[in-house]
């Protein structure tokens, strides 16, 4: 699934009504619009850093997000103009002294610029973008998520002057870049498969499981070596010959090594 | 469509790195790549959430400046060829090739390739360490391929024209790239080692890896050319009929190479350090080799011994039996 954390509603409008999002009434800490067809969810996390670290791990929290972007406003230098769409790089924060540094590993035909997250809106021309979230939500999201797959977009909306404010401006810069950042966000949303159990599988495991009283480590033990059979290419039908008794633990733990056992040699059989 | 990156499209640079002329010489290889600059390369190498996998599909490149070790003694499961005074360095990270059992996946947090570019700094406390430990057997390569990086980086060429005879060097590599040092002449205490394996775990297990082909024109060619060469087929993996490949392969080598101009031959069974292998399976969660019931060896994963004693006795009797005496041949065992 894909996430979006915008810090205004006015700079999620765009997206949202690009993608038809609509609104998951029941969430009220951050608002969360979705399209569960398309599998995006887009979350409003208000300005500053702090804001924006939390609504990213709020919704990377409820639901199964793969790729997460920031997309929003910045302040660039008077050479850069505005509406100017740029992918970051690096994002310095300017009160932590901390620098972070997206992994950008898919091909993209944005421009890419370093950032500096700020905690309080600026006012003075620097020679570098600046905004109010990146460093907050990269450094959240980089907690639960896959470096490649957190992504900063930012759009110059001033020069480091008041004509952010102006809504209308927002709106048009942001519809100006669509195209683009849809194109960019279709392009890396990308997942490496690992091989996972299938449902009719995970109900025999379950099955087995509900007979032996295997402790949680087992258990852990046991399906990584089920994995290894898939792996090998094997079926789990063996499972279906244990018919065995239990009676206590010296019995249970004698049986899961006997299991095991049978694992480990199913897969030297195998192991063309 | 999702699409990666194409090798090196990103290159973080030390600040300390920015002006070195080796800097200057990669950067002008790759013109269009984004340059970041970086206050210490382990800002980019030591992140957290880096996926290998993913990365080793975007190779980005980190050039760093080395202020300190600039050398390490070998561990207990790298040969070390009699030599007490067994040295390895790290003048680069990481390996542009993509073995699939490569314990490096488990040792470093990224699989970006860093290349310090202050080799003349390795070279030098190289030749001071000497002095005490004549001779030092070092092997520049251990963490990497420089010999495949040589087009590159001219690291060997370096190392093979500036150290004196007290220091013994190995150059390991998977490349065919010998031509890159055909002019110079070869030199007695210069070891190329050759790492080799059956086409069908090149094809299978070796992406990016030079051919078997390749790797013994290079063998044949340094020979020709009067270089100690070392044959490594390490680490050897265990499947059906997989002596029949390994035992192919030396029959190979000797209807191509003049085996009695070999230096020595190098053998070991596929091993991984414990907590290695626990990374290394996570992210080779669908090769087989992360699956297989190895048994603990110390602190080592690797097949049985029943394996062990099948493999080391099928070799050391198919290398008698052309010739090659047991004193020619090393056989990796953990210690």
């Amino acid at each position: 699934m894909i996430g979006i954390v915008t810090a205004l509603q006015i700079e999620g409008q765009k997206i949202i009504n690009y993608f038809q999002l609509k609104k998951i009434v029941t969430e009220n800490l951050f608002p969360i619009f979705t399209n569960k067809e398309k599998s995006i969810y887009l979350t409003i996390s208000g300005v500053g850093k702090l804001n924006s670290s939390l609504a990213s791990l709020n919704l990377t929290n409820k639901f199964d997000i793969h790729s997460i972007f920031n997309i929003g406003t910045c302040a660039g230098s008077k050479d850069k103009k505005i509406g100017s769409l740029f992918l970051i790089n690096k994002i310095i924060d300017s009160s932590f002294n901390k620098e972070y540094f997206p992994d950008i590993l898919f091909e993209h035909n944005l421009i890419e610029q370093s950032i500096k997250t700020v905690d309080i809106p600026a006012n003075t021309e620097e020679n570098i973008l600046v905004d109010m979230e990146a460093s907050g939500f990269f450094h959240s999201a980089s907690k639960v998520l896959s470096l490649e797959n957190i992504h900063i977009l930012k759009i110059i909306s001033d020069h480091f002057d008041d004509s952010f404010f102006d809504k209308e401006a927002i709106l048009n810069i942001f519809e100006q870049n669509m195209d683009q950042i849809a194109k960019y966000i279709n392009n890396v949303s990308f997942k490496f498969s690992n091989p996972s159990f299938t449902n009719k599988e995970l109900e025999r495991i379950s099955d087995f499981f509900i007979n032996y009283n295997f402790t949680d480590y087992q258990k852990q033990y046991f399906l990584s070596k089920l994995k290894a059979l898939k792996v090998f290419k094997l079926d789990f039908n063996f499972l279906d010959t244990y018919k065995n008794e239990i009676n206590n633990k010296t019995d249970l733990n004698k049986f899961f090594n006997l299991v095991i056992e049978k694992c480990n040699q199913l897969i030297k059989e195998q192991n063309d | 469509m999702t699409k990666f990156s194409k090798k090196f499209s990103h290159i973080y640079i030390e600040k300390k790195a920015l002006n070195h002329k080796n800097t200057l010489k990669i950067l002008a290889k790759y013109p269009k790549a984004e340059i970041i600059e970086i206050n210490n390369y382990k800002q980019i190498f030591n992140r957290r959430s880096q996926s290998w996998k993913s990365q080793k599909k975007s190779q980005n490149l980190i050039l760093g400046f080395r202020e300190d070790n600039f050398l390490y003694k070998g561990s207990n499961v790298t040969p070390n060829f009699g030599y007490d005074n067994f040295y390895y360095n790290s003048v680069v990270l990481n390996c542009l090739y993509d073995c699939s059992y490569c314990y490096l996946q488990g040792m470093f947090p990224s699989a970006n390739l860093v290349i310090f570019v202050n080799n003349e700094d390795f070279i030098n406390k190289a030749i001071i360490q000497s002095e005490n430990h004549n001779p030092l057997y070092l092997c520049i390569s251990y963490d990497s391929d420089l010999l495949s990086l040589e087009g590159l980086l001219g690291y060997c060429r370096e190392w093979i024209t500036s150290i004196n005879d007290n220091i013994i060097i190995e150059i390991r590599t998977k490349s065919a790239n010998f031509n890159s040092l055909k002019d110079l002449k070869a030199k007695d205490n210069v070891i190329l080692a050759w790492t080799l394996s059956p086409e069908n775990i090149i094809k299978e297990q070796e992406p990016l890896t030079a051919s078997l082909k390749a790797r013994i024109k290079g063998i044949k060619d340094a020979v020709k050319n009067g270089w100690k060469v070392r044959i490594c087929i390490d680490p050897i993996l265990c499947y059906k009929d997989f002596l029949k490949d390994y035992l192919g392969l030396i029959d190979l080598l000797n209807s191509e190479i003049d085996l009695s101009k070999i230096n020595n031959f190098s053998f070991g069974l596929f091993r991984m350090e414990n907590s290695q292998f626990k990374k290394f399976k996570t992210i080779q969660s669908e090769n087989k080799l992360a699956h297989y019931p190895y048994v603990k060896d110390k602190n080592y994963l690797t097949y049985d011994q029943e394996a062990y004693n099948e493999i080391t006795y099928a070799i050391f009797e198919k290398l008698n039996s052309i010739g090659i005496n047991n004193e020619l041949i090393d056989f990796q065992k953990i210690n």
